[in-house]
């Protein structure tokens, strides 16, 4: 793959975190690096043992596979390989590979001397990974409930756990996230759109710039929040639907071990209910 | 530093927005009651390893005083004569040998009126055969009631009941139900469609509509047809889906468990997914209409109006009226074991009285006909 003429400005050495120079260069388009080469190692090796897993396990079916974590009953202690320590080291393996991964982004940020935006933004979707995967299965006392690796097996984990707080809609976090999560994408498709419509003029009409998007957000919405900000405001919205939903299972089971419409015994003991006459039974 | 005037607004915007925030996160970690992970939470896998058909128990639902097994009591020594040679106007016991009567009365009134002593339901007077008071018949019934369940409930097999099982120490069980009035439609709601939670209701389970209790622990509506029907090759409308739902919530509740102690969720209606507790819940849910159709009311005549709810019906049972947010009530404890009077003849359960249910539905009719004014008009509800 050949480099584009102005690439080579762009690529520095040194900034790397630790290694010194080793692996301090490209390959093709791709930078190296000390994490580039443990990412390959943690992924290779996990995506193996999942193969490894279905041929010893009874299906090829691709929706059918699945490398299940131990049973309750062995708690956090280690499982032989078939009854769930492959699953425990594929774990390892890919939060290797994640956590890898982050750091690459790291250095590459800092041979730019940019911001470290990306690899925060990404830690927080390793954040929500290791809390499914770790940190909930260590607060509940077994690695029996991190999510399974298998198509249909992983569903059926997250219906069961939905329906282990009986109806999760009513799991506080659990609304956080989800009004992230369309916050976010609706901010993205209006951002996308004001963008696109701007530099897509009818014919014979000047490209549109800066000012015009303003003024699109500030007829239609009273307000807008400039260039630089629906940025700000979409990266937030982001990492806080990743973060509150890492939250909301959280505390599905560590700290709400009943039905989540059942959490809210506090709302109805509110003082303010006892003076507004509402109707009972009668 | 720029004095506040200068400073852009938007830092105190900022400033508020982050008190508010804080504000917030304060506001839920103190008020709601939460479980902790050091509790310890302790789990139990009910499926395949690796699809979380779990449950879970934590200190604040395993240590509730309500559901402490009380201690055990040394049975007084058979006397060789029965319970009717002794005492006047023994109905149900009578052939019951009088030690064991003797027993079985002294922890009645232990299970059911501990403060009040024999006189909550023999009086004062020293009368013990009187059958004056409405709780001493009230309590032949249920003592009818007792040894139908543990001949014949499947459900409750071998484990048995005693008064305590739902009593526990209170002269009516903590955890029953009423029915509710349709609600009047000057009350709002969206839409047209007026609200049937009960909103004078200190907790979730009382806040619930009554339409689940109703239709499916007194009337023997079916309980199918709430997951698409791809899967179960069933329909039903929404509003049933909803009372369906709003049931085994409240019974899962109730036990202290979640859907998965009995189902698979990727297919609620499959019997083949499911595990074998859904058998016995299965059996539950008709022991329990039988309790409150062939037991309770028909006890609605004998109630002082103070032991009636707002539409003058008894107080019925759910799941939790035993179970108390616990999966086996009392954790399994062999309560009526050394209780021969709790045990009835097999096949002694009388069949189902069409009286009770059609008296139910008598009365319900009374309530929501509409009555009509001198003009003739014809007047919405109650």
């Amino acid at each position: 793959m050949s480099m584009l003429s102005f690439e080579r400005k762009y690529r520095v050495a040194g900034g790397t975190l630790i290694g010194g120079e080793m692996f301090d260069f490209w390959i093709g388009p791709f930078f190296v690096g000390f994490f580039g080469v443990t990412t390959a190692i943690f992924a290779t090796l996990g995506t193996a043992l999942i193969v490894y897993g279905a041929a010893i396990g009874p299906t090829w079916n691709i929706w059918q596979i699945d490398i299940a974590p131990p049973a309750i009953e062995y708690g956090l202690g280690l499982a032989p390989l078939r009854e769930g320590g492959l699953w425990q080291i594929i774990t390892v393996c890919a939060a290797g590979a994640f956590i890898s991964w982050a750091l690459r982004q790291v250095e590459i940020s800092r041979k730019l001397g940019m911001g470290f935006h990306i690899p925060i933004a990404f830690s927080f979707a390793i954040f929500a990974y290791l809390s499914l995967e770790v940190f909930r299965p260590i607060m509940l006392g077994a690695w029996g409930h991190g999510f399974p690796y298998g198509i249909f097996a992983h569903l059926d984990w997250v219906s069961n756990v939905g329906y282990q707080g009986l109806h999760f809609h009513y799991n506080p976090a659990h609304m956080l996230a989800v009004t992230c999560f369309f916050s976010t994408t609706l901010m993205l498709a209006m951002h996308g759109g004001v963008i696109l419509s701007a530099v897509n003029p009818p014919k014979g009409e000047p490209v549109k710039h800066g000012q015009h998007e303003n003024q699109y957000f500030r007829d239609t919405i009273a307000y807008s929040i400039g260039p630089l900000g629906i940025h700000r405001l979409g990266w937030f919205a982001a990492i806080n639907a990743g973060f509150w939903s890492a939250i909301c299972i959280l505390i599905s089971g560590p700290f709400w071990v009943g039905g989540w419409p059942y959490f809210y015994d506090w709302y109805l003991q509110l003082p303010f209910w006892n003076d507004m006459g509402l109707g009972g039974l009668g | 530093m720029k004095p506040i005037s200068q400073r852009p607004r938007s830092s105190l915007v900022g400033i508020f927005l982050l008190a508010a925030a804080a504000g917030t996160l304060l506001f839920f970690l103190l008020v709601p009651t939460w479980d902790h992970p050091w509790d310890p939470i302790e789990s139990r896998d009910w499926g395949w390893r690796g699809i979380a058909m779990n449950t879970f128990t934590s200190a604040r639902t395993r240590n509730d005083p309500i559901n402490i097994v009380p201690a055990a009591t040394t049975p007084f020594p058979d006397t060789g004569m029965s319970a009717s040679e002794v005492y006047e106007n023994v109905k149900v016991l009578g052939d019951l040998d009088s030690g064991q009567f003797d027993y079985l009365m002294q922890s009645m009134t232990e299970w059911v009126a501990p403060d009040q002593g024999c006189g909550y339901c023999h009086g004062d007077g020293g009368n013990f055969a009187s059958d004056d008071l409405y709780t001493k018949k009230v309590a032949r019934r249920m003592l009818e009631m007792v040894r139908d369940i543990n001949a014949n409930a499947r459900h409750v097999g071998q484990t048995g009941v005693t008064c305590y099982t739902c009593h526990r120490g209170n002269n009516v069980p903590q955890k029953t139900w009423y029915e509710g009035a349709e609600p009047k439609p000057p009350m709002g709601g969206i839409v047209g469609k007026p609200p049937p939670w009960n909103r004078t209701a200190k907790n979730m389970r009382d806040f619930f509509p009554r339409a689940p209790f109703e239709n499916y622990l007194l009337d023997d509506k079916p309980i199918s047809g709430a997951q698409a029907r791809t899967v179960s090759g069933e329909t039903t409308d929404l509003a049933d889906l909803e009372n369906i739902y709003i049931l085994m919530m409240q019974m899962s509740e109730g036990m202290g468990v979640n859907c998965n102690f009995c189902h698979n969720t990727r297919a609620f209606a499959d019997w083949s997914q499911s595990t074998p507790k859904r058998i016995n819940a299965w059996y539950g849910i008709r022991m329990v209409r039988g309790i409150n159709n062939d037991y309770l009311t028909g006890l609605q005549g004998l109630f002082p109006p103070h032991r009636l709810g707002p539409l003058g019906d008894v107080a019925k049972v759910d799941c939790a009226t035993c179970h108390n947010g616990m999966s086996r009530p009392l954790g399994g404890a062999p309560m009526a074991a050394g209780y021969e009077g709790l045990l009835g003849p097999k096949g002694d359960r009388p069949i189902r009285r069409a009286t009770a249910f059609e008296t139910r539905k008598a009365h319900q009719a009374a309530i929501t006909e509409p009555g009509v004014d001198e003009r003739g008009v014809v007047q919405a509800g109650e």
